[in-house]
């Protein structure tokens, strides 16, 4: 982590004055002081707070309806002690500073903009501004940054300047996030210094009469620098922008109406009570409950009320998880930024005893017709007389039917082999409809989903990466290392993946009894050109042709820029994950990707509200399905690596030397596809795919802080030989 | 006539035998071919997404402003250091030295330890975790690196963590059950192993209790072929999807021994 040292000429000026000031002022006692009529006010002094650690104002407070008093000398006061100032949640390094008017100005309230946060800030873009590349590469722009007047204070202070026409750029000072491991910084953008920081969030939508603080941009805890310079781009001058720092994680949810261990029943009623920051609005948050990570039966009812029924889940303890979503960033909805955290999930969790006299133990949703027979598990607590009936929900057509006396409690497997009421004739619709008696009396329903889309038979390998400005230092050591260890050593590990005296050592026998699968050796390689001028280089219509092919099963893509919802660059072509699932679904029924890893930021940081909206998941896009989902029913296996933080491209070692992601990327897919046994007939099976990550994770450490998520199934080894044999049913393997 | 029939027919066969070949060459596998990107303009009609006008990399990104030397380090490190794997049959007799030291005092305790906290759910003998079975080095010379062990169709891996030294995975052979989808399968079977089991084994293992929201357990027998086992993940958010890497995850098969089992370096 880099730090600079600037030459500093002069003293304190701007907004950390008024900073300062605001600190002083909350003390101010209001008694005895001329209150001055609103349309009295000069449009241009100093209006400090009274409460809170609230920078002063260049001018009146927009749309606040409060007393001013004057204090002489074009000093005035604001008495917002009656307005909850939201600083409560936040820690000692919470702050804030005012955008003041641009040249020229305006009276904001002349024309008030009614618009939501969301859409005033949404053209804003946020950056942070590397100092190195500013003093190497843009002379102004790093003597504007040296510029700033000198912090003498030892708290955390932002600073913020007027940067050309339409930009800010904030030095925040004294920020230490060493000690953060969840939390990261956020610069935080209103349209007024005294709306709360937070509020609590009703689903229901009453909460959205409530606008403020949104996202504006963040910086990673473990990238936090003192100082730090920020830009914010694009901003209209004549709009009143207030910022503020916090530490931030995302919103929270806390339950309540049962403590953990209680013993449930039937449906109990829940209570979530929800806080996030009080620009966010319910279209852009979604909540979710489940009961071990797989769908729950409940309702949503006003004031977060959660009915869940607890007889569609197994009897015992149980974990109920409550995930809530929500995006509380300002942007362009159908050009989302990349290299940003768009999305910020929160999982409570509550731990309870479920105790039913009948109740669904397994519900086998989406299971493969491969198998043959699918079995739903409901239990019961006692002898008890069932009645079961399997029918078409579109028709009510009867499929299957059974009547039973069961003479004790226990487990009840209810058979079905994917046919109609013949037993023969095969069932071509995509769902069925279970309907379950038991005469104590419990009646329960559910509707499960075939799996027809399955996983690719395992061949070859998609590779790409982007390539950085070559004309950049930085840039050209990263090409370099990727060609080296992306173009030519990834590529060639595959290409030479049937070497008997090679790498792997596997062989190519007769017919199917390869080592590791039919046609591993395949591969399709593209780089993500640096076309900065025509944005136009086919790599897009490489992954659309590609990914719609089922020559290739397995994609290592990387490294690359990315974000929640897309992968490229901004110097050459993007994908959208909307891109990605449109591409690899174009390929057939067995569409889904057997194993992926994306080595860019934030692809394993989209979640509820991104993927219910607008765009899937990085997973979803590659067909690649939880493990909770995956390791409760019969469909075939696959996985996935992401990472849920952002991530660097580089990193110095030991001795100053440097590191790749590149190179990790290659030591990756080695290790997962090299075996235990390297030698000929050897490989029964290969290293699971966690244990490639987990040591990967070892031996290259930075990685850890970039949140690795591997998703699906991390026991997925590299050699297919034996999923390929159950796609064609050869059972000889399965003992 | 016969001329003309005899040509009518020799065209004939030629259309045929041309419809064949090609037949026979459309049902030919696909040779291994590295495919090269194609450099047409994009077609897709999704939309272009943003270009940020401004550089978006924070100001921990990395950066380097010798390229030359940046290189020559680069390649330092590799030739010295960089290797993923090392098969024990490509050390040096100082290679071999020192891992035989470390196997004696470092190794051989740990698996022994963990030996002694899965007992009776271990498929192995202490006894045979011997050189002999030495199989290979992962990420050799390394301050992490880790070893690992082939016991008759048992991988036993142990990692070496800043000399931190624990078994850190294991994968026995009835895991490929774990990958096939059986065919007309019998009804699932109760867990091989309790939960009260588990949560022991798991705190033996670990030195401490976890959350319970914190730990899955599913029997393997409604997934998979392997009807009577269970599966375990431990860890933040072990149910959600896009979960981060599990602290601690494992199978124990039908007869109640290890399968899997993995322990990350990320505890």
């Amino acid at each position: 982590m880099k730090r600079i040292r600037l030459e500093i000429g002069y003293l304190l000026a701007g907004a950390i004055l008024l900073l300062a000031a605001g600190r002083l002022q909350s003390q101010i006692d209001t008694s005895g002081l001329q209150e001055v009529p609103r349309e009295q006010l000069p449009k241009v002094a100093t209006f400090y707070w009274a409460a809170g650690n609230l920078p002063p104002l260049p001018c009146p407070p927009g749309d606040l309806d409060v007393p001013i008093y004057a204090l002489g000398s074009n000093h005035f006061l604001i008495d917002n002690s009656s307005i909850d100032s939201g600083l409560s949640r936040g820690s000692s390094s919470m702050l804030s500073a005012s955008f003041p008017h641009g040249p020229g100005g305006g009276d904001f309230s002349d024309n008030p903009d009614t618009r939501r946060n969301y859409e005033k800030f949404a053209p804003q873009s946020f950056s942070v501004i590397n100092t190195n590349d500013a003093a190497a590469n843009d002379t102004n722009l790093y003597n504007f940054l040296i510029s700033f007047p000198p912090d003498t204070n030892t708290y955390p202070t932002l600073q913020i300047k007027l940067y050309r026409t339409n930009a800010v750029i904030i030095k925040a000072n004294h920020f230490d996030y060493s000690g953060e491991t969840v939390r990261d910084f956020a610069l935080l953008v209103c349209d007024s210094p005294a709306r709360p920081t937070w509020k609590s969030v009703d689903l229901a939508g009453s909460s959205d009469a409530q606008d403020g603080w949104l996202v504006q941009g963040t910086v990673p805890n473990y990238a936090v620098t003192d100082p730090m310079f920020l830009m914010v781009s694009n901003i209209l001058t004549t709009r009143e922008a207030v910022f503020r720092a916090i530490p931030f994680g995302g919103p929270e949810v806390v339950l309540s109406g049962a403590n953990q261990f209680d013993t449930v029943s039937n449906i109990i009623t829940l209570h979530a009570a929800i806080t996030d920051l009080s620009g966010t609005a319910t279209t852009n948050q979604r909540a979710v409950v489940t009961v071990n990570g797989l769908p729950a039966r409940y309702t949503m009812g006003p004031s977060n009320t959660i009915s869940l029924d607890t007889r569609y889940a197994p009897s015992g303890f149980q974990d109920i998880e409550v995930n809530f979503g929500s995006v509380p960033l300002a942007f362009d909805w159908q050009n989302p930024p990349i290299v940003t955290k768009l999305e910020y999930d929160t999982m409570a969790t509550l731990y309870l005893d479920f105790e039913n006299s009948a109740f669904l133990v397994n519900a086998s949703d989406m299971c493969s017709p491969n198998i043959g027979t699918n079995y739903i598990l409901f239990g019961l607590s006692q002898p008890d007389t069932i009645e079961v009936t399997i029918t078409d929900p579109s028709s009510g057509r009867l499929l299957a039917t059974n009547y039973a006396v069961i003479p004790s409690a226990g487990t009840v497997a209810i058979p079905w082999n994917f046919t109609e009421a013949d037993g023969v004739t095969t069932y071509t619709n995509d769902t069925y409809a279970v309907h379950f008696i038991a005469f104590d009396p419990t009646s329960l329903n559910i509707t499960n989903k075939i799996d027809r889309k399955g996983v690719r038979m395992g061949e070859g390998t998609i590779i790409t990466y982007v390539e950085e400005d070559p004309s950049d230092i930085t840039g050209s050591l990263l090409n370099s290392q990727a060609d080296i260890w992306i173009h030519q050593t990834l590529s060639f590990l595959y290409n030479d993946i049937y070497d008997p005296w090679g790498l792997t050592q596997y062989t190519r026998n007769v017919g199917w009894d390869y080592d590791v699968g039919y046609a591993r050796n395949i591969t399709a390689f593209a780089i993500d050109t640096y076309v900065p001028t025509t944005h136009n280089n086919g790599w897009r219509q490489f992954l659309q042709l590609k990914l719609g092919s089922f020559l290739y099963s397995d994609a290592t893509i990387g490294p690359t820029h990315g974000s929640p919802t897309s992968i490229g660059t901004f110097s050459g072509e993007i994908a959208s994950t909307r891109d990605l699932l449109a591409w690899t679904s174009a390929a057939g029924n067995t569409w889904r990707m057997r194993k992926v890893a994306v080595w860019s930021c934030q692809s394993g940081a989209n979640g509820l509200v991104l993927t219910n909206t607008a765009y899937p998941t990085f997973a979803e896009a590659f067909g690649i399905r939880p493990k909770a989902l995956q390791d409760s029913t019969f469909m075939m296996k696959n996985a996935g690596l992401f990472w849920a933080g952002g991530i660097d491209q580089g990193w110095f070692g030991s001795g100053g030397s440097p590191q790749t992601l590149c190179e990790a990327e290659e030591a990756f897919d080695q290790m997962w596809v090299t075996g235990p046994n390297s030698f000929p007939g050897g490989c029964d099976p290969n290293f699971a795919i966690y244990k490639a990550l987990n040591r990967l994770l070892g031996a290259y450490s930075n990685l850890q802080k970039f949140n690795p998520v591997l998703e699906g199934y991390w026991w997925l080894p590299y050699s297919t030989i034996h999923d390929d044999e159950i796609m064609g049913n050869n059972l000889t393997h399965v003992k | 006539m016969n001329t003309l029939r005899r040509r009518v027919l020799l065209a004939i066969c030629l259309v045929l035998a041309v419809v064949a070949i090609y037949f026979i060459l459309s049902k030919q596998k696909h040779p291994p071919t590295i495919s090269l990107q194609p450099v047409a303009p994009q077609a897709s009609s999704a939309p272009e997404d943003t270009f940020p006008k401004t550089n978006p990399f924070p100001e921990s990104s990395f950066k380097i402003t010798n390229l030359a030397a940046a290189l020559e380090a680069s390649e330092q490190r590799m030739a010295q250091r960089r290797r993923v794997r090392q098969r024990s049959s490509d050390m040096t007799q100082q290679e071999r030295a020192e891992f035989e030291k470390e196997f004696n005092e470092k190794v051989k305790p740990a698996v022994k330890q963990w030996c002694n906290v899965y007992a009776g759910h271990v498929p192995f003998r202490f006894e045979d975790v011997t050189i002999e079975k030495f199989s290979e080095t992962t990420f050799p010379g390394g301050d992490y690196h880790a070893y690992d062990f082939m016991l008759d169709g048992v991988d036993l891996g142990i990692a070496n963590d800043h000399g931190k030294v624990f078994v850190d995975y294991l994968m026995a052979s009835p895991a490929k059950q774990l990958f096939q989808l059986p065919e007309n399968p019998p009804p699932p079977k109760e867990p091989s192993v309790s939960k009260e089991e588990i949560l022991r084994l798991l705190k033996a293992d670990s030195g401490k209790e976890f959350p319970p929201d914190q730990i899955a357990i599913r029997p393997t027998g409604i997934s998979t072929s392997m009807n009577g086992g269970v599966s375990v993940d431990v860890g933040e958010r072990v149910n959600a999807s896009m979960t981060p890497l599990p602290k601690y995850t494992m199978v124990f098969g039908p007869d109640g021994n290890l399968v899997c089992y993995g322990k990350s370096v990320m505890q």
